[in-house]
C-alpha cells in the first residue's frame, strides 16, 4: 500500500473531498494542515506551483486540487462505472467550478475577506445560483440514482462540500433549495463517511 | 464505432484539441462550428460551448471531452499516476492562460486596459509558467509532458501557438517551447491536418 500525504490548510476547502475518500475508503493517510500564518511561508517554496493542496503517493507528487481528488476517486473506485460516467462527474465538477468563480465575489464580500456592496452583487449571485442548482437539479433527476452519476463518486463529495459552504455564507439556501440540500445530507449519510463527517467539526469553509 | 459530434465555434480555442484527437486517431467526426454571434445556446446544456456527443451521449466541459477522447484513443498517460500528472499539469496551465488572456484581449482591443501597466506582471506570469512548464518536460525527458505523446501535449501546442500569435516576443524568450510546440504539431498524424487547417488566431 503507498503512503500518502495530504498538504493543505486547517479548512474544507479544496482538499476536503480527498479526506472524504480517504474516510471511505478505510485508507490511511497523513491530513497535513499548515497555519496560514505561521507555517504557509516557509511551506509555499516547496510547493512546485506555490499552491495547495498536493498529494504525495510515495515519491511521487500531484498538484491541483481537481487532479488529486480525480486520481483517488479512480484509485477507490469512485469514479463512475465507465469512461462516459467518468467524463460526465468531469464535466458537472468544471461546470461547478465555473459556477463557484462566478459566486466568488459576492461570498468573498460575504465572508468579509474583501470590499463590496452586497446588494449589488446580490442578483447576480441569485440568477447565477438559480441557473447551476437548476442544472444540477436535472443531472440529479437523470442519474436517478440519488447521486449525480449510478454510484456515489468523488463527484459527489465535491459538490456536497460545495453545498455545505453556501448552506454556511447564505442562511436563505436551505429554504430556496431544499433537495439540493437534501442530496447533500444523502451524501453525507454513507455509512462509510458518516462518522468522520459528525466527528470533523464545523469548518465555515 | 459511436457517431461522434462536436459542437463549437469556428475558432481553434477549447475544442482544437478534440480536434486534433480525432485527427490523430483517424477517427472521422462531425466538426460543427457556429458563428459567434446569435449562435443557438439552447442547444447546450450548460449554455457554453464546445460539448460533444457520443452516440445518445452528451459531454460538456472542454477538459472533460479531452480527457475522454484521449482515454478511448489510447492520449492518455500509462496509468492513473501519469493521467494526474498530466490533469495537473493543465489545470496549472489553465490558470495561467487565464491570466495571460486578459493581457491578450487587451492588446487585440477587446477589453480595455494600460498595455504598459499590464506588461510586467504578464511576462513575469509567463516566465513562471514556462519555467514550470519546461521544468515538466526536463522531468519526463520523453519530448512529452508524460512518457509518451497525450491529450495534455496537443492542448498545451495549441495555447503555445496562440501565444506566438498574441506576443512577437515569445519565440525568442522561449525557444525551445516552440521546439515542443512544433514537435507536437509536426507528428505524422496530424501535420496535414495542422498545415491545412487554416491558421486561426485563436
Amino acid at each position: 500500500m503507498p503512503q500518502y500525504k495530504l498538504h493543505y490548510f486547517d479548512i474544507r476547502g479544496m482538499a476536503e473531498p480527498a479526506r472524504l475518500i480517504f474516510h471511505f475508503a478505510g485508507q490511511e493517510f497523513e491530513d497535513l494542515r499548515y497555519d496560514r500564518q505561521a507555517e504557509w511561508p516557509k511551506v509555499k517554496p516547496t510547493s512546485e506551483t506555490g499552491k495547495a493542496p498536493w498529494l504525495d503517493v510515495d515519491d511521487e507528487r500531484i498538484y491541483e486540487s481537481l487532479a488529486l481528488t480525480r486520481y483517488l476517486g479512480r484509485k477507490f473506485n469512485l469514479a463512475g462505472k465507465d469512461e462516459m460516467e467518468s467524463a460526465q462527474i468531469d464535466s458537472i465538477v468544471d461546470t461547478c467550478k465555473d459556477f463557484f468563480d462566478e459566486v466568488q465575489s459576492y461570498l468573498s464580500v460575504k465572508r468579509a475577506r474583501s470590499e463590496g456592496n452586497l446588494e449589488e452583487l446580490r442578483p447576480k449571485y441569485d440568477e447565477t445560483c438559480k441557473k447551476w442548482y437548476t442544472y444540477l437539479q436535472s443531472r440529479l433527476d437523470k442519474a436517478k440514482s440519488g447521486f449525480i452519476t449510478s454510484k456515489i463518486s468523488w463527484g459527489d463529495f465535491l459538490l456536497a462540500e460545495g453545498i455545505l459552504t453556501m448552506q454556511n455564507f447564505d442562511e436563505e439556501f436551505a429554504g430556496k433549495y431544499p433537495k439540493i440540500v437534501e442530496y447533500k445530507d444523502r451524501v453525507y449519510s454513507h455509512p462509510k463517511i458518516k462518522e468522520y463527517i459528525e466527528k470533523r467539526g464545523d469548518l465555515l469553509y | 464505432m459511436p457517431q461522434y459530434k462536436l459542437h463549437y465555434f469556428d475558432l481553434r480555442g477549447m475544442a482544437e484539441p478534440a480536434r486534433l484527437i480525432f485527427h490523430y486517431a483517424g477517427q472521422e467526426f462531425e466538426d460543427i462550428r457556429y458563428p459567434r454571434e446569435n449562435w443557438p445556446k439552447n442547444l447546450s446544456e450548460t449554455g457554453k460551448a464546445p460539448w460533444l456527443n457520443v452516440d445518445d451521449e452528451k459531454i460538456h466541459e472542454s477538459l472533460a471531452i479531452n480527457r475522454y477522447l484521449g482515454k478511448i484513443f489510447g492520449l492518455s498517460g500509462k496509468d492513473e499516476m501519469e493521467n494526474a500528472q498530466i490533469d495537473s499539469i493543465i489545470d496549472t496551465y489553465k490558470d495561467f492562460f487565464k491570466e495571460a488572456q486578459s493581457y491578450h484581449a487587451v492588446k487585440r482591443g477587446r477589453a480595455e486596459g494600460n498595455l504598459e501597466e499590464l506588461k510586467p506582471k504578464y511576462d513575469e506570469t509567463c516566465k513562471k509558467w514556462y519555467t514550470y512548464l519546461q521544468s515538466r518536460l526536463d522531468k519526463s525527458e520523453s519530448g512529452f509532458i508524460a512518457s509518451k505523446i497525450s491529450w495534455g501535449d496537443f492542448l498545451l501546442a495549441e495555447g503555445i501557438l496562440t501565444m506566438q500569435n498574441f506576443d512577437e516576443e515569445f519565440a525568442e524568450k522561449y525557444p525551445k517551447i516552440v521546439e515542443y510546440q512544433k514537435r507536437i504539431h509536426s507528428l505524422p498524424k496530424i501535420k496535414s491536418y495542422v498545415e491545412t487547417r487554416g491558421n486561426l488566431p485563436y
